[in-house]
């Protein structure tokens, strides 16, 4: 009886051992695939980090160059003879510029390409009447509808045709952006 | 014995669902690729559409290189895949393109404005033209400085005498010919599409033409150095027409900024009782009204801006004089 028992036992245990032995290449297959699946993923998350920090790179320069393209635009700039030496905005035309872009979707909808969705403003130092400093700002372009939002900065000139010896005033230019 | 075919019965096991695996990697490389070739199709024209509209804000000259139908679909400037069906549209762009874009193209972007010595010009904004290499333009020698003075010298624009034994070389797609009087003209000997453009003020004449004969003419007109220059680089009126009609919005635009500036500068020196403002409302206000009468709805009347130019200019001048802001 005991015999029988451990015969059947030292049985048992062969099969076992076939049946891991079958398995084998199986489990070599899938190990094999796990390892192939973590490299994939392991490079993939490279890429998608590089991409990142190249897209980043590439948006901080084209806010730049925007900057530069919106105090030029005829829209906005000094006239000729005020914008010889820095950008210049008109603080007049700039006024207007901001009520067609606030009153006339198809006028905002035409600026669009060079604009995009982002949000530009524009702030600079007056004098009240006794001479003190005062912060004033206005929203040229509003087409950004998003909290995580980058800004980029560009230093201006302010011109006012209709000051007293036509003032030109410190001024910044922001430009905001949707971040990542 | 058996334990041994058990084991290859494993293997052949993992080669069917190995093999089963490969194909499904097949399929999914496959239709990724097939994806891929679509988007690459679409994002190209749409990268070029993207391109020409950044250049357009910008003065200065760039260099492309891409490949796309250009038509004119609903008054609105598009651009389509040389080959399948993407489709980019280029509605807000005042832009002078020639017919078919197929190799590397010479962007470039001029300011429009109203000049005279002595005075701040009027900037109106920018245009837009696009030289293709593969297109070749035979202008007769009389358009020469006009079309130098816009686009400067470029390969793709031949000056000639007479098109008498024109040699078109191969490779090229399109050929324009501009001239005085092309219904006269014997056309080249090519494989390449040939329109005709024919200059006489005030208006532009536009003939597509075969190896046949010249077609039946179509007639647009034109305003100055500018337009006239978009009217030889788009050669036909359709694809013309859309660039100007883009122009005029954007003109309309700027001068509908004018407008308003000027309309509440006047208002301001109302307000101060500076004899030395109060000398700047009228002339103000004059050119104002100027500017008003050129403004149709949001775009410029582009033949009426040719005529106003001297008068604004006369209004820049007087209040540059006075001491006053200029227009613009």
């Amino acid at each position: 009886m005991r015999r029988a028992y451990t015969r059947c036992v030292r049985n048992a245990r062969f099969e076992k051992r076939a049946q891991l032995q079958s398995m084998e290449p199986i489990l070599i297959v899938m190990f094999l695939a796990l390892i192939i699946g973590l490299l994939l993923l392991f490079s993939l998350r490279i890429g998608d980090r590089e991409v990142e920090v190249t897209a980043t790179k590439e948006a901080s320069k084209q806010d730049l160059l925007l900057l530069g393209r919106i105090a030029n635009l005829p829209e906005l700039s000094c006239p000729k003879s005020e914008s010889a030496k820095t950008y210049c905005i008109d603080m007049f035309k700039a006024e207007a510029f901001r009520q067609l872009m606030k009153d006339d979707d198809v006028a905002r909808s035409s600026y669009y390409p060079l604009l995009g969705a982002s949000e530009i403003a524009v702030e600079w130092i007056d004098m009240d009447s006794n001479g003190a400093s005062i912060n004033k700002s206005m929203v040229l372009y509003d087409n950004l509808n998003s909290s995580g939002v980058r800004p980029a900065v560009a230093y201006s000139t302010m011109y006012n045709p209709a000051s007293p010896g036509a003032a030109r005033m410190f001024a910044t230019v922001t430009i905001y952006r949707r971040a990542g | 014995m058996k334990g041994q075919l058990e084991v290859s019965f494993q293997w052949v096991y993992v080669l069917i669902a190995g093999g089963a695996f490969l194909l499904m990697f097949f399929f999914v490389f496959k239709s990724c690729t097939e994806s891929g070739d679509e988007r690459a199709q679409g994002m190209s024209v749409r990268a070029t559409a993207n391109a020409i509209s950044l250049a357009a804000w910008q003065e200065g000259s760039v260099n492309f290189t891409f490949a796309a139908d250009v038509s004119c679909v609903g008054d609105v400037l598009t651009l389509q895949a040389l080959e399948g069906t993407a489709r980019s549209q280029l509605d807000q762009v005042p832009a002078f393109l020639p017919p078919r874009l197929a190799g590397k193209s010479n962007v470039v972007t001029r300011e429009v404005a109203l000049t005279q010595t002595g005075v701040p010009s009027i900037r109106l904004g920018n245009v837009v033209y696009a030289l293709d290499e593969r297109t070749r333009y035979y202008v007769q020698r009389s358009h020469e400085t006009r079309l130098k003075h816009v686009l400067g010298n470029s390969p793709s624009i031949i000056y000639v005498d007479s098109f008498s034994n024109l040699q078109v070389p191969g490779g090229v797609e399109t050929v324009v010919l501009v001239g005085d009087n092309l219904p006269a003209v014997t056309l080249p000997q090519t494989k390449a599409k040939v329109y005709g453009v024919t200059l006489s003020e005030p208006q532009a004449i536009f003939y597509t033409a075969s190896n046949d004969r010249l077609g039946s003419p179509k007639v647009e007109l034109y305003t100055g150095d500018y337009m006239m220059v978009g009217a030889v680089v788009a050669a036909r009126p359709q694809t013309y027409r859309c660039a100007k009609e883009n122009f005029a919005r954007r003109t309309g635009a700027v001068l509908g900024i004018y407008h308003t500036r000027n309309e509440n500068l006047a208002i301001d020196f109302q307000n101060i009782p500076d004899p030395r403002t109060q000398v700047c409302i009228e002339p103000l206000m004059r050119a104002n009204l100027l500017i008003f009468n050129l403004i149709d709805g949001r775009s410029a009347r582009l033949d009426d801006l040719s005529t106003a130019t001297t008068p604004l200019m006369t209004h820049q001048r007087t209040l540059q004089g006075l001491g006053c802001p200029v227009i613009a």
